[in-house]
């Protein structure tokens, strides 16, 4: 398994999580080949995403993240095992899934991200392999 | 000591161990990144310097893999705040006295501030879309936002490729009726008939396939602009029935008794001397002087030589968005080229040589391979191919050179060719070498 890709927006492989009462259920990888930040948020509200964990993304893809109502977990970094491992049991703030430079303005709990427990939800990784 | 010295460089520098940690970050580094270096230090390099290649195609990666450094790639990294920071990058690998490799060493250069000065550049070196720095278009250039105010009949003149439409564009653009649409036909590629009833329209039953009314373009172009292409090429009897249009502003749409009004602006355009046509009769006079109000006449690719490098750093920018290539410039071979072939079809095939090179050329440089056939031999543009390197002086007195050739001499139309004043002329051949023996030549 590898690591999340260190930017979003050049990122084409995904991991996609599916959890029900904070429990994975299934995992697929998918492949996206994205031209643009429409096309890639097109793709991932077609996959069903509601939650998107990635490392640095620029804020013109971020916006579009934000406005189709994903919400987003940018910067961070780490084993996908361990990211989603810590993603569903809520330590997913640990420095150590940090990108380094992600201070408060700017971090990935400001987004509206609040772990919502007891529901299920399909969540997304992108996969550095 | 070593680190005081990687602070002082202006030039971001991390180096990472065998591990991909980062274990020196210098303060160019920590400015670029907006990450300090307590920060960066033991952090996988990936996670800090986040480039557009730190998945597909890692250049410290290559260099460790293949001992061989990469020199300025040009990428961008995503910083803390999310903006994209385009950087050239060069990497090294990192070895003890005993040659014993440690791990690599990065460097990279901060490019907004260049890339600002090449938009600004570029914003200078085009207006409304047309790609020029040429002294003869910039007075064009200069020209047209007044000539857009008016209503007055444009009539454009210029060889094939030299950019007519672009101009009729950028005229309707700047106009009043730019919210309007600007409607082009174009004269030449029709027969009477079929340009009548395109240009006026029919109504039902005006002929036996006419079921319907159909609007021509006269009438689409209401309160907007008509920009009719190779006006020359129209027969006597529509001149007739166009210098009507111009005259009463009236037209009548085929199988209609009611004459209708337009308040379309015209624009016209030919690559044939009206004038001469006029004095061939095979234009009519009175036509003529209703559509010369204003006149532009677009000066052939040869007639602004410098002008072509410009258009070729446009051309593969735009084939490269166009094609998802990497192709950075033409090789100075294929420059020299260039600006010695005499371009017949000028922008144009100027950006058919381009698109062709795009086929063959993988990326990096286009070569002289590279080029159509009949390019790749300099005989075909009629002088012997030059061997020496071409700098921009060089360039300059290979022009002067050609020009003076082909105007047998005379300083002042070699002037007017290449856009200088005389006694700039007169200065440059004295501080150069060009001192060519015409002993026929017609000095004025």
């Amino acid at each position: 398994m590898g690591r999340v890709s260190p930017v979003l927006d050049v990122a084409t492989r995904f991991w996609i999580v599916h959890c029900e009462e904070n429990i994975q259920v299934s995992h697929q990888e998918v492949l996206i080949e994205h031209s643009s930040p429409n096309s890639l948020v097109a793709d991932l509200r077609h996959s069903g995403v509601d939650i998107l964990i990635c490392g640095a993304v620029s804020q013109p893809l971020l916006q579009e993240l934000l406005r189709s109502k994903v919400q987003v977990l940018p910067h961070i970094c780490g084993n996908i095992v361990e990211v989603v491992s810590a993603f569903l049991a809520d330590t997913l703030d640990q420095p150590e899934f940090k990108m380094p430079g992600c201070r408060a303005d700017h971090c990935s709990f400001h987004h509206g991200y609040r772990h919502r427990h007891g529901r299920g939800h399909k969540i997304r990784h992108q996969k550095n392999i | 000591m070593q680190k005081e010295l990687l602070d002082c460089i202006p030039d971001g520098i991390f180096t990472v161990d065998n591990n991909w940690c980062i274990r020196s970050f210098n303060k160019a580094a920590e400015q670029i990144t907006n990450i300090e270096q307590a920060e960066a230090i033991g952090r996988r390099c990936c996670d800090v310097f986040r480039t557009s290649i730190c998945e597909s195609g890692c250049a410290l990666k290559r260099t460790l893999a293949t001992g061989q450094p990469i020199i300025n790639k040009v990428v961008y990294i995503v910083n803390a705040k999310g903006a994209k920071i385009p950087v050239s990058i060069s990497t090294a690998v990192l070895k003890d006295d005993q040659g014993n490799i440690l791990g690599g060493v990065e460097s990279f250069r901060d490019l907004r501030a260049v890339e600002e000065l090449h938009r600004q550049v570029q914003e200078q070196n085009q207006f409304a879309g047309i790609i020029a720095h040429s002294p003869v278009m910039r007075k064009i250039f200069d020209l047209l936002p007044a000539i857009a105010q008016g209503q007055s009949t444009v009539l454009i003149e210029g060889e094939s490729g030299t950019g007519k439409e672009l101009v009729a564009k950028a005229i309707h653009n700047m106009s009043r009726q730019r919210s309007k649409k600007l409607v082009a036909l174009n004269c030449g590629a029709l027969p009477d008939t079929l340009l009548e009833s395109e240009l006026f329209g029919y109504k039902a039953g005006a002929f036996t396939d006419a079921r319907k009314d159909k609007p021509g373009r006269l009438a689409l172009a209401q309160d907007g602009t008509l920009f009719l292409d190779e006006i020359g090429d129209i027969s006597p009897a529509m001149q007739v029935r166009l210098l009507r249009v111009l005259q009463e502003k009236t037209y009548e749409p085929l199988g209609s008794l009611e004459p209708v009004t337009t308040n379309a602006r015209i624009m016209a355009a030919t690559n044939k001397s009206l004038e001469k046509l006029v004095r061939e009769n095979r234009f009519r006079e009175d036509l003529f002087y209703r559509i010369h109000v204003i006149r532009i006449e677009l000066p052939s690719l040869r007639k602004r030589r410098e002008d072509i490098p410009l258009l070729i750093e446009h051309f593969i920018t735009h084939f490269n968005c166009l094609q998802g290539k990497d192709i950075c410039d033409v090789s100075p071979d294929v420059l020299r080229r260039l600006m010695e072939y005499d371009f017949p079809g000028n922008i144009r095939e100027l950006q058919n040589i381009i698109e062709h090179a795009f086929v063959l050329c993988q990326g990096g440089l286009i070569e002289m391979q590279h080029l159509p056939p009949q390019l790749r031999s300099s005989s075909a543009a009629g002088s012997a191919p030059i061997t020496i390197p071409m700098t921009l002086n060089a360039m300059e007195e290979t022009m002067i050179h050609e020009s003076l050739k082909r105007n047998k001499g005379n300083k002042t139309r070699v002037a007017k060719e290449l856009g200088i004043n005389p006694s700039t002329l007169f200065r440059k051949m004295k501080t150069s070498k060009t001192r060519p023996d015409f002993s026929n030549s017609e000095e004025v």
